[in-house]
């Protein structure tokens, strides 16, 4: 077998992973971490048609998006149910209060101030969250990112 | 905590396609394994790589992948298995200690397994800073998995498909493709990629996919209290608008009538495959040459046709062969060559390369490599 390997092209891969906890209508930050990975693509096409659900922003100090994600039910009121019979239908079952962790990849790119997930409101008891997927979505939560390390030429 | 149930034993990257600050990078984890069965996760873990391996269209684009395999020894072994659910079902009564303390039976639900989500993603990061997704693969032969932080899956042969879906949805931000519970939905067009309220055929979201003599909607659901279990007007692939998402009966369209995000078994629609090659072409490796090279040289007698081959060559690379003759022939062709293909497994290819001298006498020759990319 041939024994030169092809060199990749260096690209920066920085990025910000952040973990949240909520429990019941309180979502808080756990832990924002500076990771050497690649962010998912940018979202911008579909928000822009799309107004209801959950995404992440990336945004600058003025609040102008940098960057945006579609999230799918990062907070979630039931439990999705399958079958093992291929082709059944899914079904959901409720859980007693929203509770759980959602985790959010953004770039670090220049001007990266906040990191904002919109969504819609979080409800907690009957009647059940379940007609969320169609509320007007805003701001869950904000986080200023901190102790950006310096920035520094990333090879992959 | 369950952690005092079990111990990180050790971290194996099972697919390796280069960095993982630069790959997408899947995490199995092990949960209800003790140390005596952890050869049993490696099996499973393998089948797991396998089942993804064989799921258009990670297939197509494998080499964005890197998956590694964390072995943990839980002290016991299975998963809590509680004698009776609020469901109805009857469990066998197994309560046992496990590193992620897994269950069935959540939410009253048999079939819902899973543990402590934030102890895996934790224990997942701390194996593999640059995690993108993990599964945990839960040692229970009884059908069950769930979504959420992270995906669950027994070992259950059907269950893998669990977590193929969930991936769906957390890693890929794939909305569900049917009803349950709600009848019409009545809001705003959904982000997700793979929904829309959108009807036009000029507009709608995959509007570019559509032929025009499929009829839009394709297909409605005539009783928006319950899901349409009809079969489907039209061929199987066909892209259109089929109602249902997001749990709702009506008032939202998919874009094909089978698709893994409507039920499991199915494989991806194309509007969902689309979405998910998206994400991973962003992680193939980009290479910086070509890189050339002789990779054989050998002597031919007067017709003689002889086959070469070389194998363990990266199923990622994009290879491109000449063969040439270095002893001078002139006038007309001195060689004739082909070249075959074995797919030899997942990560590796041999090239069969058979060369056929058309002169009356010997020739030198020479096998020629071009790795134009890697990916």
């Amino acid at each position: 077998m041939v024994k030169q390997r092809p060199r990749e092209k260096p690209i920066p891969n920085r990025s910000w992973r952040l973990t949240f906890k909520y429990e019941g209508d309180a979502v808080t930050l756990v832990e924002q971490e500076s990771v050497a990975m690649l962010a998912p693509p940018d979202d911008a096409a579909l928000l822009e048609r799309g107004q209801a659900g959950f995404h992440v922003e990336l945004q600058d100090a003025d609040g102008k998006p940098l960057y945006r994600r579609v999230l799918h039910a990062p907070i979630r009121d039931s439990y999705e149910v399958f079958s093992p019979e291929p082709g059944a239908a899914i079904s959901h079952v409720p859980m007693d209060r929203p509770h759980g962790f959602f985790k959010v990849i953004v770039p670090d790119v220049a001007g990266g101030h906040s990191v904002v997930v919109v969504g819609p409101p979080v409800v907690v008891g009957p009647p059940s969250g379940l007609e969320r997927a169609a509320a007007v979505s805003g701001p869950i939560i904000r986080v200023q990112l901190r102790g950006k390390p310096p920035r520094k030429a990333e090879q992959r | 905590m369950s952690a005092a149930d079990g111990v990180v034993v050790g971290t194996t990257k099972l697919v390796d396609h280069g960095p993982d600050s630069a790959r997408w990078t899947l995490v199995l984890l092990a949960e209800g394994y003790q140390q005596a069965e952890l050869a049993k996760f490696h099996t499973d873990a393998d089948a797991f790589v396998t089942r993804l391996f064989s799921t258009p269209p990670y297939t197509e684009l494998w080499c964005a992948l890197n998956i590694y395999r964390v072995d943990i020894a839980s002290n016991g072994s299975g998963a809590d298995d509680p004698a009776a659910c609020a469901d109805g079902a009857v469990g066998t009564g197994t309560m046992v200690s496990t590193f992620f303390d897994s269950t069935f039976c959540v939410a009253g639900t048999r079939r819902l397994l899973a543990g402590d989500e934030h102890l895996a993603d934790t224990t997942a990061k701390a194996a593999v800073p640059e995690v993108d997704a993990t599964v945990v693969i839960v040692n229970a032969a009884e059908y069950g998995g769930a979504g959420g932080l992270v995906a669950w899956t027994s070992t259950n042969a059907a269950a893998g498909e669990i977590a193929v879906h969930e991936l769906g949805h957390s890693a890929f931000a794939l909305g569900d493709e049917y009803g349950d519970t709600l009848n019409t939905y009545a809001g705003a067009e959904p982000n997700q990629p793979n929904l829309t309220i959108d009807t036009s055929r000029a507009t709608t979201r995959w509007a570019g996919l559509i032929r025009a003599t499929t009829a839009l909607p394709t297909m409605d659901n005539p009783d928006c209290t319950t899901e349409d279990s009809r079969p489907s007007p039209v061929p199987a692939g066909t892209i259109g608008l089929f109602a249902g998402g997001n749990r709702y009966h009506c008032g939202l369209y998919h874009a094909e009538y089978r698709c893994r995000m409507r039920a499991l078994g199915n494989p991806f629609c194309a509007v969902c495959a689309g979405t998910i090659k998206a994400t991973l072409r962003t992680h193939l490796p980009m290479a910086s040459g070509p890189v050339r090279g002789v990779q054989f040289t050998g002597t031919l007698a007067p017709r003689q046709t002889h086959q070469w081959f070389t194998h363990d060559w990266p199923a990622c690379w994009h290879v491109i062969w000449t063969v040439s003759t270095t002893t001078p022939v002139t006038p007309g062709p001195g060689i004739d060559w082909h070249v075959r293909v074995e797919r030899a497994n997942r990560e590796t290819i041999t090239y069969w390369i058979e060369v056929t001298n058309l002169t009356s006498t010997s020739l030198d020759v020479e096998a020629r490599y071009a790795i134009a990319a890697r990916e």
